[in-house]
This record gives structure tokens, sequence and C-alpha cells, in this order.
């Protein structure tokens, strides 16, 4: 018979034996709709994190994103005369 | 009516719809088991399960029972499932950060080692040989045709597991010796 590795491990195992999983209930089939949603519903890094760090730079953005706007509007003015 | 998983597969290969329905209330722990004790990420688990279902029926004739059991056919559906995705995430997530799902990582609030903060910090190859190994019962040789592995490496690795393991919850033994 062939050794098992962690027989010799009682304290790894009776660690490893805690590590239980919660099946929730899901069908076979897949539904689309809620694969959309979950994916929506997922948590995403922040592309601004580094900024957030500094309040020198977070004002910097939130000044960046007024100007921006401000000369998309003038863009969309020159654009209507 | 008691048949093993190998026959409500012929079954199921033979025509026999229900047979599905079977062999999935037989695996879906299982599965769901490994996927999330691997990616601790519910969601992606759950998908990946579906597809392997998906999968399974699209080439139910490709398993044959004298190239090993239903069990092994379907972690190995899994797996690779499992393993091109997260692939495909780590692309996207270089690519596009912002619209990448990210799994925070939440282990107990306790600022102790935990035996799921020990298993998620082994290296992805290490960790599923010891998921497959301790937790599905798995011989050696399957898992080696699970993770598509000589089974030189799925000992070595398995061994490499063991002692990280042990070396991470040694730590956390004596932090709850010291307190």
């Amino acid at each position: 018979m062939k050794k098992n590795p962690f027989d010799q491990n009682e304290y790894l195992r009776s660690r490893l034996d805690r590590y239980e999983v919660d099946v929730p209930e899901f069908g076979m089939k897949r539904n689309r709709t809620d694969r959309w949603v979950h994916y929506l519903a997922s948590p995403t890094k922040n592309p601004f994190d580094p900024l957030v760090n500094t309040m020198r730079m977070w004002t910097l953005a939130k000044v960046i994103a007024v100007v921006l706007s401000a000369g998309g509007a003038c863009l969309q003015a020159l654009l209507m005369l | 009516m008691n048949r093993t998983a190998e026959q409500w597969m012929t079954a199921y290969q033979d025509g026999e719809e229900e047979a599905l329905e079977h062999i999935y209330t037989l695996y879906r722990e299982p599965l769901y088991s490994f996927l999330y004790r691997y990616t601790r990420d519910e969601n992606f688990s759950v998908d990946v399960v579906q597809d392997t279902f998906v999968k399974l029926q699209i080439h139910k004739l490709q398993y044959s029972a004298e190239r090993g059991t239903v069990k092994t056919y379907l972690f190995q559906i899994a797996y690779r499932i499992m393993i091109n995705k997260l692939n495909r995430r780590k692309k996207w997530r270089s690519l596009l950060p912002f619209l990448a799902p990210y799994q925070p990582e939440t282990f107990s609030a306790e600022d102790k080692m935990t035996i799921q903060e020990a298993v998620a910090k082994l290296p992805e190859l290490h960790r599923a040989v010891v998921l497959l190994y301790y937790y599905h019962d798995l011989p050696q040789t399957e898992i080696s045709t699970i993770l598509d592995i000589p089974l030189g490496t799925v000992k070595s690795r398995l061994h490499k597991a063991i002692q990280k393991l042990k070396e991470e919850v040694e730590v956390s033994m004596d932090e709850e010796k010291s307190l």
C-alpha cells in the first residue's frame, strides 16, 4: 500500500480538515443574464487609486475632469456653429 | 436505481438524457469545492462547474471508461476551463485593470494565518495537487492526467506543497502558543 504523505502530519491534517466549503444552490444550465449581473457586480480595481493616495493628486484629478468636460462642451459648441 | 458514475455515463452516451442529472448530482459539490478552494471566488466557481457540464454534453462521446473514471474526466475538463479563464482574466487585468473582476483577499478578521490563507498562498501548481490529493482522494496517477503533467512532477509538487503548508501552519501554531 502506498504511504499517504499527510499521515505523518497530524497537525496539518487537522488544519486542512477545518477548511470546509459551503456549496450554494445552482442549476446545471448557465444563465447569461446572471453572469452579466455578477460580472457588473464584481469588484474591480479603481484605476484612480494611486491618485487618491495624495490629496494634491486627488484635487488634480478632479480639476482634470472639470477641464476635460469644459473642453468637450466648448468643442461641441464650436461644431454647432 | 444505484449505478456507478461510469454506468450513468455509459447510459448518457447511449441517449438516456436523465443520466446527466445523476452525474451532475454526484459531482456538482466536489467540483465546486475544488474550484472554490483554488480560486476563492464563488461566482467564478459556479460558472466553471456549469461550463464543465456544457462541455461534457458537447463531448460526451469522447469519454471512454478504459481511459479513466468520470470523476477524473470531469476534473480534467473543469481544471482546463478554470486555467483558461484565469489566464484570460490575467490578460484583461494587465490591459484594462478596471474591467477585469478582482477578488479582494478576504481572510479571517483575526490577524493570524488561517489554513485558507496558507492554501491560497501556495503557488498555483502546488495548490492544485494538494487540493486534488487531500480533499478529493484522487490517486497521483489521476492527478497527473487531470493536470497533464508527469507523475514524478505530481510527487515532487505534493512534497513541496506539504512542506510549505507545514511551515505556514507551524508559524501560526507558534503565534497561537505565544498568545
